[in-house]
């Protein structure tokens, strides 16, 4: 979603009197709590000249509220799993490059599922219209954050050998574009005319070709009525495209090498193309042109309007003209910005982020991704795997390590709108070297202690994250609840984890007075043991030395 | 998207992705008449806005099975968790229980225990009864048998529900001077196991009309050990003098309730918190544990049998001996396991991080 500098957001606020003065605070991650103060006295002043709130309503308004749903709070645990694996995984360095491509795999394989289950939830009828409207507009917002991913991962993360850049280019259209046009030919094949009436065929000719898939792109062409007619055309161009010279991943060759093979075969195109070989058919003229590699055949409006995209046009373009180019060339600049201008020039968000990505400006990129899209999951993690693979080494040495931490931390902070995340939160301020631990001493504090459970997750959490204080905090407040429902021997527990001494006196106060109104003491066998705190404050002393403490059953039993 | 871990050649688990915090599962029991095992469970949720009941299909129900995929309509799909329906709680789930296979109580953090009813295909179910303002604080545990239920909560107050009354037909306030961490109820005996945050398990004999438990144990408290708590209770099958407990320091303590005032034997089993612990039904010498640190443990004894005696390989010290096979299923999992059920040889857990897991095709002796 672009978010483009517009003027500040308003929120009328109902039952908020605009007249009077509002004061307002923060009320959690995302939202402002707001209240009306009269300005007219009422009563007698208080000494620190504070005055008494007119109304007692506090309205609270939050926004961002509809970001984190089941299905992004799915991507969100998803992709924390992952992250945890790289950071902690063990087993090498987490510089090592095929942990980062793998890691990078796993997050791109959660962003499609989380695409796939948004547009589903977008097209429920059984949903109200908004909800179905703001699915979609997230759906929209996941897949362009899955095209950038798509992109920077062969051009930043991936060490490619030569002639492979384009390769995982061609992949990247597929993986986007690939459903539809499959879809397409089997639309134009299934016509029941002959298939080069149907005004997609030819279009869809240039497409498969510029996408890479030359079998398909054979295949249709036979069905051509030339195929029977005067079959030496078709056999003729049907050779020239399956013999385009194409780089597998696995091998490698050098690069005179390729640029050899790529020098014969056009040379073959420019030669069949000067014998006239394909005068009868001038559509399969331009695609010869288009296969030389001619610029005057990419600006072609036939091929412009076979592609659904600009970046479509762009792979094919590069592949026919600089097949052996690598991530950081001027030509993929130059390719990209003019393929852009055929498309009208439009530089939207995702224009803009896909330049940067071929210009290899990761800074731009990430400044970019940043301020357009609306959401730190994506730049977060994939600065992240940027900085663990060392690509964002600048003349500043630490500048790359302190942009991924405050992206990590801007996305943690994002994660505290809902209150079920926090623990993910947490793991993610864990890896912030330098201001994590302020962000999780504060985090700890608003942890919602509802029932013994949560406040015994978010004890075993700060012991496993190294947070003594607020460990105690949380002890002080399971003794103080305790203390309310007059469990004594619990709250003396907690009291005593938290080294309180003066809770530990009001405690032994406590149990004097119900031994003053029932005559004796209960479940005093608890208090065995704690010989050693005792001593924590006098009142507890007393109490341990004037009442006998019986054996522990503990002592006879085998520990393994 | 199905996340499969291994740990070397054991089972593999399959982690599904729901998108809220799972505290609860618990398998259905099988519909009276029916020979195979169930293929119906029940989740509870655990989040700040909307939680609900939510009942799956696993494993699903085609003949055909090729390892992890079976053979469906459209072609072979991997085997996991489809969603059959939900219902909507007041509040967080803590607890679920079964009564009989179309009747499910959960205990919710505000102190109510809401009592659900299912289609016996579980395609749809709604709230029958509700009762609220039960506890003081949130209804930690529950257990039921029949048309019973048996509530715990962190007031230290039990209550008796019967289903149809309003009013709970027993309570025992100030049952325990501690939160009620878990239940257990047997019905021939009419036997309750509670146990307690300051470690203490205490034994009910409902049949009588007094407010004090028939016997008392107790585990005695370090103040070295950071969190303190038996937090979960299984009854063995078929020796029901031998229960296991789960306490928050990691460790499973087996206690031998015919003799003595404190544990049989502790096993250092977990690095944290263990929430949930189960023997197996018809196999009761495999144990089940999982706990905060994400691990899910299963313990087996069977090698550790000593025909000669008739003590249970639990009770005569099989973990010292080295004789117990240990797996862990969930070996890269860092998110807490909050529960799990066990049916024949499917085993189920959920997680902090919205995980529904299941290991399938256990080998049990």
């Amino acid at each position: 979603m672009e978010s483009e500098l517009e003027g500040p957001a308003c929120v009328t606020v109902l039952d908020l009197d605009p007249r009077e003065r509002v004061l307002g605070t923060w009320a959690g991650q995302n939202s402002l709590a707001v209240v009306n103060v009269s300005d007219r006295k009422e009563g007698p002043r208080r000494p620190s000249g504070h005055q008494f709130p007119q109304s007692t309503a506090v309205q609270q308004v939050q926004w961002a509220s509809c970001l984190w749903n089941d299905v992004t709070r799915r991507l969100v645990n998803q992709s924390h799993g992952f992250f945890m694996d790289l950071r902690e995984g063990g087993g090498g360095r987490t510089d090592d490059q095929k942990k980062l491509i793998r890691c990078s795999r796993f997050y791109r394989c959660a962003l499609r599922e989380c695409v796939g289950s948004l547009s589903d939830m977008a097209s429920d009828q059984t949903l109200p219209p908004a909800k179905m409207k703001e699915h979609s507009e997230q759906a929209e917002m996941y897949s362009m954050m899955e095209l950038v991913w798509g992109l920077c991962e062969p051009l930043f993360l991936e060490v490619l050998p030569h002639g492979c850049l384009v390769q995982q280019l061609m992949e990247w259209v597929n993986w986007n574009k690939g459903e539809a046009t499959t879809a397409l030919v089997r639309e134009v094949a299934s016509c029941s005319l002959q298939p080069e009436q149907h005004n997609k065929f030819w279009p869809l000719v240039y497409r498969l070709v510029l996408q890479g898939r030359m079998k398909p792109a054979v295949d249709l062409l036979s069905t051509h009525s030339f195929a029977q007619t005067s079959p030496k055309v078709i056999a003729s161009m049907s050779e020239l495209l399956k013999k385009v010279p194409m780089v597998r991943s696995t091998g490698s060759h050098s690069r005179m090498e390729l640029q050899r093979c790529w020098y014969d075969w056009r040379a073959e195109c420019t030669r069949r193309l000067n014998a006239g070989e394909y005068v009868s058919l001038p559509q399969l003229h331009l695609l010869c042109c288009l296969l030389r590699g001619d610029e005057e055949a990419f600006c072609d409006s036939r091929v412009i309007e076979a592609c659904e995209t600009w970046y479509e046009l762009m792979v094919g373009r590069i592949l026919f003209t600089t097949p052996l180019v690598v991530s950081g060339d001027y030509d993929l600049q130059l390719i990209a910005e003019s393929c852009v201008e055929l498309y009208g020039g439009n530089r939207g968000s995702l224009e803009q982020i896909l330049l940067a990505a071929l210009k290899s400006d990761m800074l731009g990129l990430i400044k970019l991704c940043s301020s357009l899209i609306s959401n730190w999951w994506f730049i977060a993690h994939l600065t992240d795997l940027l900085h663990l693979g060392g690509m964002l080494v600048v003349s500043q040495m630490e500048y790359g390590a302190r942009l991924s931490e405050f992206l990590l931390q801007e996305y943690a902070c994002s994660l505290l709108a809902d209150q079920s995340l926090w623990e993910v939160a947490m793991d993610y301020f864990n890896h912030c070297p330098t201001r994590g631990r302020n962000y999780m001493s504060l985090c700890m504090e608003r942890v919602p202690l509802v029932s013994y459970q949560d406040a015994i997750k978010a004890l075993s959490l700060c012991y496993r994250l190294q947070l003594k204080e607020e460990a105690q905090g949380i002890y002080r407040v399971l003794a103080m609840r305790a203390c309310r429902r007059n469990q004594l021997s619990v709250a003396l527990q907690w009291c005593l984890r938290a080294k309180d001494a003066a809770f530990a006196g009001y405690i032994a106060e406590r149990y004097f007075e119900s031994y003053e109104h029932t005559g004796e003491l209960k479940d005093l066998d608890l208090l065995d043991g704690l010989d050693s705190t005792l001593v924590l404050s006098d009142k507890l002393t007393f109490l341990g030395l004037s009442f006998p403490v019986p054996q522990s059953p503990i002592a006879t039993c085998k520990v393994f | 998207l199905l996340i499969m871990s291994s740990s070397g050649g054991a089972k593999a688990a399959k982690m599904k992705y729901v998108g809220c915090k799972l505290s609860q599962v618990k398998w259905r029991p099988q519909l009276p008449g029916c020979l195979e095992c169930s293929d119906t469970l029940a989740t509870g949720s655990k989040s700040h806005t909307e939680n609900h009941v939510t009942f799956w299909r696993f494993p699903p129900p085609h003949e055909e099975m090729e390892g992890d995929t079976w053979l469906g309509e459209d072609g072979p799909t991997v085997m996991e968790p489809s969603l059959l329906c939900s219902v909507k709680t007041c509040s967080s789930v803590l607890a679920l229980s079964f009564l009989d296979p179309v009747r499910i109580a959960a205990s919710l953090c505000n102190g109510t225990v809401q009592l659900f009813t299912t289609h016996p295909s579980a395609a749809s179910g709604r709230e029958v009864q509700c009762w609220p303002g039960l506890h003081t604080g949130p209804c930690a545990t529950l257990s039921s048998a029949a048309s019973l239920v048996f509530t715990g909560g962190e007031d230290g107050r039990i209550n008796v529900l019967k289903v149809g009354e309003e009013d709970p037909v027993r309570t025992i306030e100030q049952a325990d001077s501690s939160i009620i961490s878990a239940l257990h109820y047997s019905d021939p005996t009419q036997q309750l196991i509670s146990t307690n945050l300051l470690q203490q398990l205490k034994l009910w004999d409902l049949r009588s009309a007094g407010n004090t438990p028939a016997q008392t144990f107790s585990m005695g408290l370090s103040v070295d050990s950071p969190l303190v708590g038996l937090l979960c209770v299984s009854r063995h099958p078929s020796q029901p003098h031998l229960v296991a407990t789960g306490c928050a320091d990691g460790s499973l303590c087996f206690w031998d309730l015919r003799k003595g005032r404190g544990p049989h034997s502790i096993a250092k089993a977990h690095s944290s918190v263990v929430w949930d612990v189960q023997f197996h039904s018809s196999y009761p010498n495999n144990l089940f544990s999982c706990s905060e640190d994400g691990s899910l443990w299963h313990w087996d004894t069977s090698q550790a049998m000593d025909p000669s005696s008739s003590l249970s390989p639990w009770l005569s010290g099989a973990f010292v001996k080295g004789k117990v096979a240990a797996t862990n299923y969930l070996p890269h999992n860092r998110r807490a396991v909050n529960s799990l059920d066990i049916e024949s040889s499917h085993l189920v857990c959920v997680t902090d991080g919205g995980a529904l897991v299941t290991v399938d095709n256990l080998s049990l002796k």
